[in-house]
């Protein structure tokens, strides 16, 4: 007995081993779900959805959609047999759907569609809010060949299609291929609540502006010899230091608004405190010794900006008050720095009144976004 | 003891291993117990050497070998509808013999019927075995004129499997952002919409399916844009983030799964090309198995772009080949 125990026992462990190694070999040996099809079962079915003419959307919920449904056919369509879609999951196909919103494709070449079916001629059916059914006329199609439909505003063939098939509830839509021709298939589409990703970036306001010098200095005008010009330094109590056209300082300014700046002056002529003026010059004006004349001109380096008229051109204006704001230079568009070299100019007449005289110009920098 | 282990050992070599996780079971049984949701899809007149009858015959002598099977979906004997599969032709309604369906000269089909969403039903015929199959439905003689028998009586073997159609596809998020883009450091979405200074996950895209030929994930869409103005895409080759430049791109990884991100979109730089869309980014094969591809986002501007609230709207879509 205990001989035959202990048999019993290895036995037990023997079969056991044997039960493992079963399961083993059969885990790692077994196909892995190799499908044999039949011949009645389409092959190579897909329906890739597309978004409406100025949409975006192609397998959001609720939403039209082109589709391009593709297949192949091992058993062929004969004369006369249908072929015929059938959406689940809430598609809508629209009711004024028709054969000019579709097009039919027997191995990449289009068939004539019509309502019914005449001669050569397919006859397409909405049947219903979900099914569409296609009817061969005489010409047969090959087994084996691909078929392709489209169905909405992709479809040109013979009309641009105009209907389309309205999306399901979020979720899988199933489309079913069937009809007389004998076989079918499945195709599934993705239904989701929204497909598409919203991507979103700030690009922050810049705006650069500098003015290089806040007092400049004519030193005594004169009513002969040379006009004069401001320069950044103060000369002292000599006449007119500088008779050539001179930079008095400059003005940089940069901005990436969409609409560009505008850099305006504001302030009034050269005025003494007893409140006599030098005239400014109302227009683009060349100097003229011996006449009492203010103005002021730029020359633009740099970035997009341009000096505005009338400050462009080889002569000067002013034609800013002390409450007027005038424009002398601008971008239309995001700008790279632009240096704006300005020049006074200043002349007076014999009688111009003896005074010390001043302007003060206010420039200010308007970014529009 | 040593009877329960000859147990398993015969149920796990001589059951095929699909059976453990079947969603459709045959076996052949008598009418009677064909009951309870399973379904008679052919009547037979033995369990070997016999003839067969469709399931709307009711002759007595048919009824104690019957084709009996169950499934978790709704199946039935119909040789009607959406969604059938004829396993085997009759030469009669009854007292028939059979052929495979290819031969298809007999009148009398004999069908597998479903009207669960999206299940695909698959026939065939295989010698020896039904491994691959769900279930074995009946074994017959020959191809053609056979007369049948239970699974087992014959080498010849009719087999079938239901597989329920599966495509999933989805987005973590329909809303990622920059935050605000420089001209001296690449900026990277996020899904908070705060962007990032280093490379980070936007969003994920999960997708699978066992479509026989898998699926593919295309984008479309259009490159940040305001108004007039717009952030330049990439390009079509797969580029390095360049600082002090516009540039808008994407690429993914995947996080897990057997899917692949498709090139240009694969490598370490990014890529965007709007004169080339759709483009795909990804694909996976029919294996059912949930690939989760982690997006990311670069974007980039030079010292003049305009400024403004720029969008991308990008159309992300799945499509299974069955």
């Amino acid at each position: 007995m205990k001989i035959l125990g202990i048999k019993n026992f290895l036995f037990s462990k023997f079969t056991s081993g044997i039960t493992i190694i079963a399961l083993v070999v059969l885990t790692s040996f077994a196909p892995q779900f190799a499908y044999v099809t039949n011949a009645a079962s389409l092959t190579t079915l897909s329906d890739t959805l597309s978004p409406a003419t100025g949409t975006i959307h192609a397998e959001k919920a609720s939403t039209v959609a082109n589709h391009t449904i593709r297949f192949t056919t091992p058993t062929g369509v004969s004369s006369g047999q249908t072929i015929i879609l059938t959406f689940d999951n809430a598609t809508s196909v629209s009711a004024s759907l028709t054969y000019t919103d579709i097009d039919l494709q027997d191995d990449g070449v289009d068939v004539t569609l019509a309502a019914a079916p005449v001669t050569t001629t397919w006859g397409v059916v909405r049947t219903s809010g979900t099914v569409i059914t296609f009817t061969n006329g005489t010409t047969s199609v090959a087994p084996g060949s691909i078929i392709t439909i489209k169905i909405g505003t992709n479809a040109t063939n013979q009309t641009t299609g105009v209907n389309q098939i309205t999306n399901g509830t979020a979720g899988t839509t199933l489309l079913y291929i069937s009809g007389t021709f004998g076989d079918t298939g499945t195709i599934g589409i993705p239904i989701l609540a929204d497909d598409v990703v919203v991507v979103n970036a700030v690009v922050a306001p810049t705006i650069s502006f500098a003015v290089s010098d806040n007092t400049i200095f004519f030193g005594n005008l004169r009513a002969t010899g040379n006009s004069c010009w401001a320069q950044g330094t103060d000369p002292g109590a000599v006449p007119c230091p500088t008779v050539t056209e001179t930079e008095a300082f400059n003005i940089t300014a940069g901005t990436n608004a969409t609409s560009g700046y505008v850099v305006t002056v504001q302030g009034d002529t050269l005025t003494s405190a007893a409140g006599d003026t030098i005239t400014p010059l109302a227009t683009n004006t060349v100097p003229s010794i011996g006449v009492e004349q203010f103005g002021i001109r730029f020359n633009a380096t740099g970035g997009s900006g341009t000096v505005s008229a009338p400050y462009l051109a080889a002569g000067y204006a002013y034609t800013a008050t002390a409450s007027t704001a005038i424009p002398i230079a601008s971008s239309i568009g995001p700008s790279a720095t632009t240096t704006y070299s300005a020049r006074y100019l200043a002349n007076i007449a014999p009688l111009t009144e003896a005074g010390i005289y001043t302007a003060n110009h206010t420039y200010v920098d308007t970014s529009t976004y | 003891m040593k009877y329960f282990n000859f147990l398993l050992i015969v149920i796990f070599v001589f059951t095929p291993l699909s059976y453990i996780f079947a969603s459709l079971s045959c076996s052949v049984t008598t009418a009677g117990t064909c009951t309870g949701g399973s379904v008679v899809l052919l009547r037979m007149s033995g369990s070997t050497n016999a003839h067969a009858e469709l399931p709307s015959q009711a002759n007595a002598n048919y009824a104690n070998n019957v084709v009996c099977c169950s499934s978790s979906s709704s199946i039935g004997n119909s040789c009607s509808g959406s969604n059938y599969k004829v396993f085997g032709k009759l030469s009669g309604v009854t007292n028939a013999h059979m052929q495979q369906t290819s031969i298809n000269t007999y009148l009398n089909d004999a069908c597998l019927s479903d009207t669960s969403t999206g299940d695909k039903i698959t026939v065939g015929y295989q010698n020896t075995n039904c491994t691959g199959y769900d279930t074995t439905l009946l074994s017959m003689t020959a191809t053609d004129n056979a007369t049948v028998g239970d699974g087992s009586a014959y080498t010849s073997k009719v087999c079938a499997t239901i597989t329920p159609l599966v495509i999933t596809f989805s987005l973590s998020t329909n809303s990622v952002g920059f935050g605000t883009l420089s001209s001296v450091s690449s900026r990277y979405a996020n899904s908070a919409g705060t962007g990032s200074a280093t490379e980070v996950e936007a969003h994920t895209i999960s997708a699978s399916t066992n479509a026989v030929g898998g699926y593919t994930i295309t984008v479309n869409g259009n490159t940040l844009t305001y108004g007039s103005n717009t952030i330049d895409a990439i390009g079509g080759t797969n580029t390095l983030p360049s600082t002090g430049s516009k540039q808008f791109g994407l690429r993914a990884n995947v996080t897990s799964g057997t899917g692949v991100v498709t090139s240009p979109y694969a490598l370490s730089g990014f890529a965007f090309n709007t004169a080339s869309l759709p483009s795909q980014v990804a694909s996976g094969a029919g294996d059912n198995v949930t690939t989760i591809y982690s997006v990311r986002y670069l974007g980039n501007i030079s010292t003049l772009t305009a400024s403004g609230l720029y969008t991308a709207n990008l159309n992300y879509l799945a499509t299974g080949t069955f």
